[in-house]
This record gives C-alpha cells, sequence and structure tokens, in this order.
C-alpha cells in the first residue's frame, strides 16, 4: 500500500531536484557583480531616506476605528426605521405598540452599546488630534549608508560648460520683422 | 563571478553550452516598467496585442530593476531622471542590457542644441546596446531594436573566455 504514493514521492522528489538544480546551475553560470549603489533599498530610483523600521503615527487608524462606530450606527439604523415602521403600520393600535416599544428599546440598546465604545474612546483621549509624544528609545540599526552619484552632476557641469562656452545664436530675424 | 564564468577555452562543448545559456538569456528579456516621454507610447503599443513584444519573451515588464534584464530608455532623459536612471540601472542584476529608444534617449534628439536640461544621449550615464533611430520611433522599429539585443547577447561568451581582438 505505500507503493501507492510512489508517484507523490517521484514528483516531489523531481521538483525538489528542478528548483535546486537551477538555482546550483544559475549560481555558477551568473555574473555577480555588486556595488554599493545595487545593494541599495529601492526606491524607485530616489536616494533612499532613512531607514523602513521607523514608528509611525497611529492617529488616523484611531479615527478610522472611531469612524466605524457611526458607519455601523447609519448602516443599521436606515433599514431598522424603514423596515420596522413599515411593519407597525398596518398592524392594528394595541400590537403595533407593543412591537413599536420592543423595537425602540432595541434601537437604543445598539446606540447604547457602540456608545460605549466612544466614550471609551473618549475617555482615554484618543479623540484628541495632538497626542502627548514621547520620545522613542527605539535606535534603527546600522544600515548601507546613502550613496551619492556624482557622475551625472559632472556631465551637467561639463554640458553647461560646453553651452557657456558657444556664442549666443543671433536673434531670429524672421520673427523680428 | 560566478565559478563557471569565462573559465573555459573555446571548443565545441563550450561553444555549445554558450550558445544554451545565450539562448536562455535573449529568450526571456524581461523590461523595467518605466517609460520618460512620447516614445513610452510606443512602447506601450509593442507591449500590447497588437505588435506583441511577447513573442521575443520581453512581454512582463517588471516593476523593479531587481527582476529586470533589459531598461528601455523610452524618452527624452533630463539630469533629474539621469541619476535616478542611473541608480536603476546599477540596482539591476547582470546581465542587464540597456536600449536607448528615439532621437531623444539617443544623442539629445530635438533638444540637442538648446536643452539646457537634457542629457545629450543616455549613453553618457548608462552603457547602451542598442540605439532605435526614430522620433518616436515605431514599434517595429523597437523590435527591430530587441532583436538585434537578442543577436547581440546570442554572440556574447557566457562560461568560454571571451575571443581577444587583435
Amino acid at each position: 500500500m505505500y507503493f501507492d504514493y510512489l508517484n507523490v514521492l517521484v514528483f516531489a522528489a523531481v521538483g525538489f531536484v528542478f528548483v535546486f538544480a537551477n538555482l546550483i546551475l544559475a549560481s555558477v553560470v551568473r555574473p555577480k557583480r555588486k556595488t554599493d549603489v545595487g545593494l541599495e533599498t529601492y526606491e524607485c530610483g530616489e536616494e533612499t531616506i532613512g531607514d523602513a523600521w521607523i514608528q509611525f503615527d497611529i492617529r488616523y487608524y484611531t479615527v478610522a476605528l472611531v469612524y466605524v462606530i457611526f458607519a455601523v450606527e447609519i448602516a443599521f439604523l436606515f433599514p431598522w426605521a424603514l423596515v420596522f415602521g413599515d411593519a407597525t403600520a398596518d398592524r392594528g393600535a394595541a400590537q403595533g405598540a407593543g412591537i413599536g416599544a420592543m423595537v425602540l428599546i432595541e434601537g437604543v440598546l445598539f446606540i447604547v452599546i457602540l456608545f460605549l465604545g466612544l466614550a471609551y474612546v473618549w475617555a482615554k483621549g484618543d479623540l484628541d488630534w495632538v497626542l502627548s509624544y514621547r520620545a522613542s528609545t527605539y535606535q534603527p540599526p546600522d544600515r548601507r549608508p546613502r550613496v551619492h552619484l556624482p557622475e551625472v552632476k559632472a556631465i551637467e557641469a561639463e554640458q553647461e560648460a560646453q553651452r557657456a562656452a558657444v556664442p549666443k545664436p543671433a536673434p531670429d530675424t524672421e520673427e523680428a520683422a | 563571478m560566478g565559478a563557471l564564468e569565462r573559465q573555459f577555452e573555446e571548443n565545441l562543448l563550450t561553444t555549445k553550452v554558450d550558445w544554451l545559456l545565450n539562448w536562455c538569456r535573449l529568450s526571456s528579456i524581461w523590461p523595467m516598467t518605466f517609460g520618460l516621454a512620447c516614445c513610452a507610447i510606443e512602447m506601450m503599443a509593442v507591449g500590447c496585442a497588437h505588435h506583441d513584444i511577447d513573442r521575443f519573451g520581453a512581454g512582463a515588464f517588471r516593476a523593479s530593476p531587481r527582476q529586470s534584464d533589459l531598461m528601455i530608455v523610452a524618452g527624452t532623459v533630463n539630469f533629474k531622471m539621469a541619476e535616478r536612471i542611473k541608480r536603476l540601472f546599477d540596482q539591476m542584476p547582470s546581465p542587464k542590457y540597456v536600449i536607448a529608444m528615439g532621437a531623444c534617449a539617443t544623442g539629445g534628439g530635438p533638444y540637442y542644441k538648446y536643452g539646457y536640461t537634457v542629457v545629450k544621449g543616455v549613453d553618457r550615464v548608462v552603457p547602451v546596446d542598442v540605439y532605435v533611430a526614430g522620433c518616436p520611433p515605431r514599434p517595429e522599429a523597437l523590435l527591430e531594436g530587441l532583436m538585434k539585443l537578442q543577436e547581440k547577447i546570442q554572440m556574447s561568451s557566457v562560461i568560454r573566455r571571451p575571443a581577444r581582438t587583435a
């Protein structure tokens, strides 16, 4: 019965060998020319500024979370009002009032539960836009220094010198006339 | 340097191995996704179905220089961009190739005389393998340039020592 899975084993072995044989083959024939610029962090061709391991201010995060309270309220209370309004409309006075009272209590409960969350955030002080700032003790690890490319500046200076050496063109006589 | 790179004398075996490796390289030249000016519109046309650069294995435009083999400099290279181009080229892994597409990338083009912001040819910044003429070149011209690059790659030596020039 073990041989039922022999073909799986063969497949796995072939896959394993295929991947690593190709990696090894590529590593012996490919050129390895590493430069400082080449090992820089890729930032769409920009010079990398600082480190990616920084602390972000999460104030938008809390605002987005608080927004969810109101979004859920809106998303729930509109259909709540419409559906139960229609439901109580055709009933008799006593039955309609009973359903209405229950539905009102349910709705208020829902709002109260959500408001508890808002009150918690409020009491915690997360609704203040400017938070107290504690200086971070985090020290980023040493990274490769920024690499400047003086070559292009040199070409620019050379072209500028060439341009300055050429006398200014005479004003276009046709345009002047 | 790879352990086998340019280590062997030229003979029948190494020539065939080189042919195979070069065929692998030239059949999957992945270009980098970026365009600088109007030539990029023609480059996009080349990437689309009508001209279909994928026939040459070069249709996978990569969004990162780490995965790219080919840099198609499609458009006017000004000094601000030249620095970025140089950095992007340096960030590409070898073997890497450059096609200068159009008059601007080749030699400044219409900005040659008075374009004080324009680099007079991207070959002042990065080594160019193939120049494609035109302003902008038609998609067929870029395909021709790509085929020229493939011919160039086919002639290159991988595990052979390169032929000495007299």
